[in-house]
């Protein structure tokens, strides 16, 4: 067994776009705990991490034991994403001290201590001296305190320079991880800015390492990494305050030849000079000034400074400075502040105009923010003195305890009598958005690729003052929330996770938290559990986590209503473990995979599915055994065999069906739409003592007996041409790229083609195993590489020969979890295909095709028949003509097929099936090419083009 | 073709006394009053029928028909001057007789005329639960006068039946309606969105309540019905792919009646006789031929199959028809057409 090492976790930042690679605060914390007690640590970021719990899991088991576990509770945006990680961590190591600190800690520790919380420690302020602290009591055998208060460091130069070593599970991939590298050179801020959290954690005492030391710890930190490649923020709370230090500091720096692609920190522009600006254009710095306000008495309000004037006055000359230097810098504004009057936003957005149209050009470039409502700042301690003095309304003075919107929720206040929430949201919008677009018109820039990175700023900030943006802001504003879940979930939310799946799902979940509609545990579970993309198509489940159902033709099965509505239906439901329900309209299975999660591995689950989809449906519920898909044609009566404990139809009824009630049991709870085609439809919950309504929602009607209308088209719901993109398709064909199957109808490889590792054994037990084509139809028959992987385990009867179940064996090893992503498909191909097929089944209405976007297949295709769906797998990467003669060509082949007798078993050259294969290949183009001289002449081009590339 | 008369017995027959009334009402859906260029135009009621020739008339069409209750409506059916002896000849013919009038007409003397004539009700209108409103959407001076009418009437032993016409213009007015007839001792309402035809096609924009507003009404309905003890019917239909019509078990709904055994024939002042009194089709004068001639036009039957595409394979295609398919063929020249509430619906 290990020694006990430390384990220093960063839940992440929530911003995925622009977040910094660095950690500097756990870096510090690390190296200390190292050089004073030689102790083992670790550093883990969730966000650089990305898995999923399970995943963490098992990161964490290989790095156990644990002496103690911090957890950087560092924003308040992260409260609630901490309290659920601790829990986690809590559950996996219940007998570990779970240490927490950060500036969320550091202002409102009893939010993190409390009964029933799961971290043991609380450290307020700086964490270096608390956690040795923490550290030597566990050694020693002792209990550390339970909350640890601020302490501050008063020589920096005391601690040990930073061990960066500490990333180096993260620095080989630390440029995908953050635009900017993070460090910290002085710790405080002496100002009493009304608005601002950092007072929290280090008072107002700014402390800095000596010159010297700040420039080692630069110098220490390019050996790491080559600086050249980053620009490096210089994350203190105020960069120079002392103005000596600054210079030296700068003076160092050239000396040294620190040149990275910018230097960025924040610092103030009233103590600025032209020798000042001149030295840090020169040290390539750019630099963010918190200017705040252009208003005289807003400066006065935030406490900015006793001298508005004065302070205006030197962002007016560091404007021209810095024309003369070419120093970029950023003014941040807030807008908003409590106090804050139409009039004094007038003030500010005309002193900008001023400050950044006054000249042709500008060197500086606009920050804009709403004010938010930060833990420890001075006005969420003084919120009453706020309120009586100026007016202001705080809608959530707690927004940190929500689970959704926060970002929304901490900046929805009415900043005084004067000034509306709605108000400053329309000036923040209406008046910036044009300023800024003249600002981006008239930045200078530095001529520099890091231009690039201004530039970008810019535009993000034009993005986010759009009108779209506004009004959504304006909507939530008027949307008053109701008290959240008290639910805590048994599993952690907010990991980050990469898979934007993942994270959807549990934004969706947290939102269902946050209006309170998610109860009970189980429902939670199944939901962060199940994803209902592998049920439906992405944009289907996009919108239903989304709330915004989508709708379908009038008689096709519904993809089932929003899911607010959904969770309010599983959790009227109430499936225990070991029940019996029954999701009547199962058009996607996602539905009865929920409920096959809640009744366990001992219920029992029927899907009904409308039309002929059961196979798709049967095999997308592969993996809930306890599922059974039953079809059901829509026109034929309803009929259901056996009494159920839920019963779901996620479809509007006209009238209720008495055959429903029957097929309750005595406790027996039923949930059904019924109500007007056209408008929402009555909830009703149907048990044994009568009907309730629920409320109103609006979800599809039902097709077929029983409905509102007829069934949509005899069959069933499959659309007649529709384009998929399935990983586990383009997963198993992505095994063959490149490897060379010898002359086989099979292959996929191309002279030049880079061969992957398992090239050569699996082109040998390929070539050994007779039952070898199976494989290609078992690839084409799965959506997920879950599947596909379950499936092959136990392999379809010609590969169950030893040779068969060597070639399954290698291909599952090559087998990757990767998909692609569907390309954006001009109208015109969906269209082609429409046309040419409604001319190749004339009379007949065409099976459903479904064209598989399969990159690894290059300009080749695969198909196969599944059911009534046919099944094309091409890449849709290809060009559009291409695409079309290759499915023209699979659809072709069903039709001649047939007249060229024999089995298929072999496609190497000189063996029988090769020349089957190439009688039905030849037969099948010959036709298409008669096919298209008779009726579409027009494509005759392009299909020559086609049989010249395929050969 | 030997027609027999058996085969066309029908319970209700209502009468139209008078194309003439003294009230201007934009929801008046007598389709005489149909513009130049609007589907109806070209109906005309014809040069009404002296006493004696309607008495005649009510007596065959009674006789042939097999109807046991008559409806005597307008226009104003008061005006004419020898309604109180119409009204007593058709209490004689029938055992249930109602009349439908504006209010206007009906002083102490008249209500106990009605009494001793044997009238069992009498249908009044009230659009509002104040003088101003009622009066504006009236065109007339006549709030006051449709009370006093309704407390005569009660005086005098007559039940009285209160029609509520649902317009845009008088939403949110049902329920001080509802209390007026509370007071006013009123254990009936009939309740009618406005169906368009006639002239009141060019009021559509101005007065069509929109669904909303009329499932606001029959909330309101549904609450204060039972508690007043007023029963409650529709006469106009309410389309239950807009409402859902199971929610209001206090409310009786009816659906269009043309083409079922149960139809809503009525017979103009000059005996003409049409499928319903919102329809301006003229399927032949009762003075010229007989009741079961007429019948077997195709009209009505094909009127009944003559639904929008929307509304075929529906779960109500038999029932609902479509809704009100006059005010369809009124407003868009089409009975094809989704009738207006549903059409203006679909299109948001």
């Amino acid at each position: 067994m290990n020694a006990p090492s430390v384990l220093l976790l960063s839940p992440g930042v929530i911003r995925w776009s622009d977040q910094d690679f660095g950690l500097p605060h756990l870096v510090a914390m690390g190296t200390v705990l190292q050089k004073e007690l030689g102790l083992k640590v670790h550093i883990l970021d969730l966000g650089y991490e990305g898995s999923d719990h399970r995943a963490l899991a098992q990161t964490l088991e290989a790095l156990s034991p644990f002496l103690f576990i911090g957890l950087s509770t560092y924003s308040s945006f992260d409260y609630r994403r901490c309290l659920s990680v601790g829990r986690f961590l809590k559950q996996l190591y219940p007998d570990t001290p779970l240490v927490t600190g950060g500036y969320h800690a550091s202002a409102l520790p009893g939010d993190l201590d409390f009964d029933g919380s799961p971290f043991d420690v609380v450290v307020q302020g700086e964490g270096e001296l608390p956690i040795l602290k923490v550290a030597r009591a566990l050694l020693g055998g002792e209990r550390p305190q339970r909350r640890y208060a601020t302490e501050l460091i008063q020589d920096l130069d005391e601690l040990p320079l930073l061990d960066w070593s500490l990333l180096d599970r993260y620095w080989p991939r630390a440029h995908a991880l953050g635009r900017k590298l993070q460090i910290t050179l002085s710790r405080g801020c002496p100002y009493h800015c009304t608005f601002c959290m950092e007072r929290a954690k280090t008072g107002y005492q700014w402390r800095a390492f000596s010159p010297t030391r700040a420039v080692a710890e630069l110098e220490n930190l390019a050996r790491h990494t080559d600086l050249g490649a980053w620009v490096v923020n210089i994350a203190d709370p105020l960069f120079g305050f002392v103005r000596r230090w600054r210079k030296e500091v700068l003076d160092g720096i050239l000396k040294a030849g620190l040149v990275p692609r910018q230097f960025w920190t924040l610092t103030r522009s009233d103590d600025l000079d032209e020798d000042d600006v001149q030295m840090l254009a020169k040290a390539r710095f750019s630099i963010g000034i918190g200017l705040e306000s252009g208003s005289p008495a807003m400066l006065k309000i935030m406490q900015k400074g006793n001298h508005p004037d004065a302070y205006l006055g030197a962002i007016l000359r560091l404007a021209e400075l810095s024309r003369r230097h070419g120093l970029s810098w950023a003014a941040n504004i807030i807008v908003g502040h409590p106090g804050e009057t139409p009039e004094t936003m007038w003030e500010t957005r005309n002193f900008l105009e001023a400050l950044y149209l006054s000249a042709p050009e500008t060197c500086g470039w606009l920050s804009v923010d709403p004010f938010r409502l930060y833990p420890g700042a001075q006005v969420h301690q003084q919120m009453e003195d706020w309120e009586q003095r100026y007016g202001s309304r705080f809608y959530h003075k707690e927004w940190w305890k929500s689970w959704y919107d926060g970002p929304f929720q901490a900046q929805h206040l009415d900043p005084s009598r004067e000034l509306s929430y709605e108000d400053r949201v329309r000036f923040y919008h209406d008046a910036y958005g044009p300023l800024m677009a003249e600002v981006q018109q008239r930045f200078r820039g530095q001529g520099r690729n890091i231009d690039r990175v201004f530039e970008r700023s810019l535009a993000e900030q034009r993005a986010n003052l759009d009108a779209g943006q506004r009004d959504r802001m304006i909507a939530l504003g008027r949307r008053i929330q109701t008290a959240g879940s008290t639910l805590e979930p048994g599993r952690p939310l907010g990991l980050q996770v990469r898979d934007t799946r993942v994270r959807r799902r549990e934004q969706a979940v947290a939102r269902m938290l946050e209006n309170g509609l998610l109860r009970t545990e189980g429902v939670l579970e199944a939901l962060l559990e199940v994803e209902p993309s592998a049920f439906m198509p992405e944009e289907v489940a996009e919108a239903l986590l989304a709330d915004r159902p989508v709708p379908v033709p009038e008689g096709e099965a519904p993809w089932g209503p929003g899911l607010s509505v959904l969770v309010r239906v599983l959790e009227g439901l109430a499936l225990g473990a070991g029940e019996r329900a029954a999701d009547l309209s199962a058009r996607s299975g996602y539905v009865a995979a929920l409920f096959a999660e809640l009744v366990g591995p001992g219920g029992q689950v029927l899907a009904l599915a409308p039309g002929t989809e059961v196979e798709d449906l049967a095999e997308s519920l592969r993996a809930w055994p306890q599922v059974r898909v039953e079809g059901r044609q829509p026109e034929q009566s309803w009929s259901i065999s056996g009494t159920f404990d839920g019963l779901y139809l996620g479809a509007a009824l006209p009238k209720m069906l008495p055959l429903f009630r029957r097929a309750l049991r005595p406790e027996g709870r039923g949930y059904f739409f019924v109500g007007p085609r056209f408008r929402s439809q009555d909830l009703l919950c149907v048990t044994g003592e009568g009907e309730q309504r629920l409320g109103r929602f609006s979800v599809g009607v039902l097709g077929g007996a029983g409905g509102w209308v007829p069934a949509r088209s005899s069959t069933g719901m499959a659309p007649r041409l529709s384009f998929s993109c399935w990983p586990g398709v383009e997963a198993g064909f992505r095994v063959f790229w490149g490897v060379d199957l010898g002359v086989d109808a099979a292959t996929q490889w191309e002279p030049g083609q880079e061969l992957p590792p398992w090239a050569g054994e699996l082109a040998a037990a390929w070539k050994a195993a007779p039952g070898r084509l199976s494989l290609l139809a078992e690839i084409l028959r799965y959506r997920e590489v879950g599947s596909l992987r379950a499936a092959l385990e136990s392999p379809p009867g010609p590969l169950r020969d030893d040779a068969g179940r060597a070639l399954v064996r290698v291909f599952l090893g090559a087998l990757k979890e990767e998909g692609a992503e569907m390309p954006e498909l001009p109208g015109q191909l969906a269209r082609d295909l429409e046309q040419l097929r409604g001319l190749l089944y004339r009379e007949r209405q065409p099976p459903p095709l479904r064209v598989l976007h399969v990159p690894a297949l290059g300009r080749r295709g695969r198909a196969m028949q599944v059911g009534e769906e046919r099944r094309v797998a091409v890449s849709l990467l290809e060009k559009r003509e291409h695409i079309v003669m290759q499915v023209l060509h699979e659809e072709v082949h069903p039709l001649t097929d047939p007249l060229v007798e024999g089995p298929q078993g072999d496609t190497r050259k000189d063996s029988p099936g090769w020349s089957l294969h190439h009688e039905r290949e030849q037969l099948a183009v010959a036709a298409t090419e008669a096919f298209l001289l008779q009726k579409a002449p027009g494509w005759i081009g392009p299909f020559r083009e086609w049989v010249e590339q395929i050969g | 073709m030997s027609v027999s008369e058996a085969d066309y017995q029908v319970p209700r027959l209502d009468f139209e006394l008078s194309s003439g009334c003294d009230h201007r009402c934009g929801h008046c859906y007598n389709v005489w009053n149909a513009s130049p260029g609007d589907p109806q135009h070209g109906y005309k009621p014809g040069r009404p029928l002296s006493t004696s020739g309607l008495k005649a008339l009510m007596e065959k069409a009674v006789r042939q028909s097999g109807a046991n209750y008559l409806c005597l409506t307008g226009g104003e059916p008061l005006l004419r001057a020898d309604a109180l002896e119409l009204v007593r000849h058709a209490c004689a013919l029938v055992p249930t007789v109602q009349l439908i009038t504006n209010g206007s007409h009906v002083p102490m003397e008249t209500a106990r005329a009605l009494k001793e004539a044997g009238l069992r009700q009498v249908q009044l209108t009230l659009l509002a639960g104040n003088r101003e409103l009622h009066d504006r959407l009236k065109g007339a001076t006549c709030f006051d006068d449709t009370l006093r009418a309704a407390l005569n009437l009660k005086e005098a032993g007559v039940s009285v039946q209160v029609c509520f016409v649902a317009m845009h213009a008088n939403a949110g007015e049902l329920s001080p309606v509802m209390e007026l007839c509370c007071a006013l001792g009123v254990r009936s309402l009939s309740y009618n969105r406005m169906s368009p035809t006639g002239g009141a096609v060019h009021e559509v924009e101005a007065l069509m309540p929109s669904v909303e507003e009329i499932e606001a009404d029959l909330e309101v309905l549904e609450r204060l019905g039972p508690r007043f003890g007023i029963r409650v019917g529709t006469a106009m239909p309410l389309l239950p792919c807009l409402f859902s019509l199971d929610r209001y078990p206090h409310i009786q709904f009816g659906f269009c009646s043309t083409g079922t055994t149960s139809p809503n024939v009525v017979i103009d002042p000059a005996g003409n006789l049409r499928s319903c009194n919102l329809s301006s089709k003229v399927m032949g004068s009762l003075v010229h031929s007989d009741w079961a001639e007429l019948m077997q036009s195709p009209y009505p039957r094909e009127f009944k199959a003559n639904i929008p595409d929307i509304c075929r394979g529906c779960a109500y295609e038999h029932s609902c028809q479509g809704g009100c398919k006059e005010s369809a063929f009124a407003v868009y020249g089409d009975h094809r057409h989704p009738e207006p509430l549903l059409a203006r619906s679909l299109a948001g």
